[in-house]
């Protein structure tokens, strides 16, 4: 009854994915057959002591690991022949007060969803577990990246609400939440392969979403026009003209290694080393 | 039309339910269990895929008919640059800051659904089905305990 993925395709044709099932049933088949022979030789080596025996014991079970290896993987490339046509992968970071349920004191969600029909070039595949379980590490890295600019710009901007993202304690080295999901045509809201940002900020009288474009007031229940520097992508702009900026000013000796800091921090490493500093 | 619902503390009767309710109407079916508290309630994921389609208001009525997690529902109505319907494979805490992924279910029927005697203990998964290490973790040296309370987005 269930199934690995939604509205499965075969990517390849009907006969060698025949054939592919054929050969991990085989896989199985002789696999049972060497089980059947460890435990021969296991009896005679523990009855009669002969040091063939153990030798056969050690081969069959080196042949067994080697036969599970390669199911594995051909397991592997049997998922790789039937693809969902479009997978959504995302992934979030999301602060709040420490309150189990809302509506809490500060909220702010950072998001990064990618709509596509290769999700190898954002998700990383584990064989053993046949799922997308962790993001690329660049995908990762773009998302610290979007959290460093956010404070970088909100510092310049809304002091209330950098102090607020700082100021929540809690352990470093956290990794975004993910989700690699199959979904319909339907659900497809953007552009195949193009990064959508998107980023909600709520306090007790405030409650704010960024995305790509444009900027939604919840309160007012529509979609503000567009105000150059709101969009999440033209904050990517502003930092880059920012650092360019400090660089020309003599403030920071290298952009690039400077940005390159921004990707590799969470938030709170940040913080951690900004107080340090102090 | 695909239905992704987020079974929060879901007794295991309204599980059952729920889930063959959607066997009706479609064989793809995906279920995985993503935390268990530490007094037994269990979360799960519960993914249809193929459904017929409807219209937007119908698909939130079905998710609130379905048990699906109220906050959910609602913040997926009122937002809009969003994606609707997720549910995270990989969870980090913030009480914990490690992440946490979801089990796959192969079996609905799995569990001990229904005994006419009283539990002795809290049940404790099998670890031979579920992921070793996420069950048999020990925190302060005692023995199992459950995973936080941390509600899914």
């Amino acid at each position: 009854m269930h199934v690995l993925a939604a509205e499965p395709k075969l990517v390849v044709p009907e006969r060698e994915w025949r054939l592919e099932v054929a050969r991990v049933e085989d896989k199985v088949r002789v696999r049972e057959k060497l089980y059947v022979e460890w435990g021969r030789y296991a009896s005679r080596w523990r009855w009669y002591r002969r040091p063939e025996d153990l030798e056969r014991v050690r081969a069959i079970m080196r042949e067994i690991w080697a036969n599970i290896r390669d199911e594995r993987s051909e397991r592997a490339t049997l998922a790789k022949k039937v693809v969902a046509p479009y997978w959504r992968v995302g992934i979030a970071y999301m602060f709040r007060e420490r309150v189990p349920k809302p509506p809490y004191y500060f909220y702010a969600e950072f998001r990064i969803t990618v709509y596509t029909r290769n999700p190898d070039r954002w998700a990383k595949w584990d064989p053993k577990e046949m799922m997308y379980k962790d993001p690329q590490p660049e995908l990762e890295a773009e998302l610290r990246e979007l959290l460093f600019i956010a404070s970088i710009l909100a510092g310049r901007r809304h002091y209330e609400w950098l102090r607020a993202v700082v100021e929540i304690p809690g352990p470093t080295g956290r990794i975004p939440d993910f989700e690699a999901v199959p979904i319909d045509k339907s659900e497809v809201k953007a552009p195949l392969d193009v990064k959508q940002y998107y980023v909600r900020i709520e306090e007790p009288r405030k409650a704010v979403e960024y995305d790509n474009k444009n900027r939604y007031d919840v309160e007012a229940g529509r979609r503000v026009a567009t105000v150059p520097g709101l969009g999440v992508e033209s904050w990517f702009r502003e930092y880059r003209r920012l650092v360019s900026e400090a660089y020309r000013r003599g403030k920071i000796l290298s952009p690039s290694r400077f940005m390159q800091v921004g990707k590799q921090r969470t938030l709170d490493e940040w913080r951690a080393y900004k107080e340090e500093g102090e | 039309m695909r239905l992704a619902l987020d079974l929060d503390r879901v007794s295991q009767l309204n599980l059952l339910k729920v889930y063959f309710w959607l066997a009706q109407f479609t064989d793809k079916l995906e279920l995985f269990i993503s935390s268990i508290d530490k007094d037994g309630g269990e979360h799960y994921h519960l993914v249809a895929y193929d459904l017929p389609d409807v219209s937007d208001d119908f698909i939130y009525e079905m998710r609130y008919a379905f048990y699906d997690d109220p906050i959910r529902i609602w913040l997926d109505q009122k937002l809009t640059g969003k994606p609707e319907m997720v549910l995270f494979s990989r969870r980090v805490p913030i009480e914990t800051g490690r992440p946490r992924y979801r089990c796959r279910l192969y079996r609905i029927l799995w569990l001990p659904w229904c005994s006419r005697l009283p539990a002795r203990k809290v049940y404790k998964p099998n670890k031979l089905l579920l992921h070793r290490g996420k069950w048999s973790r020990k925190k302060n040296g005692h023995g199992w305990q459950g995973l936080s309370t941390e509600r899914d987005a």
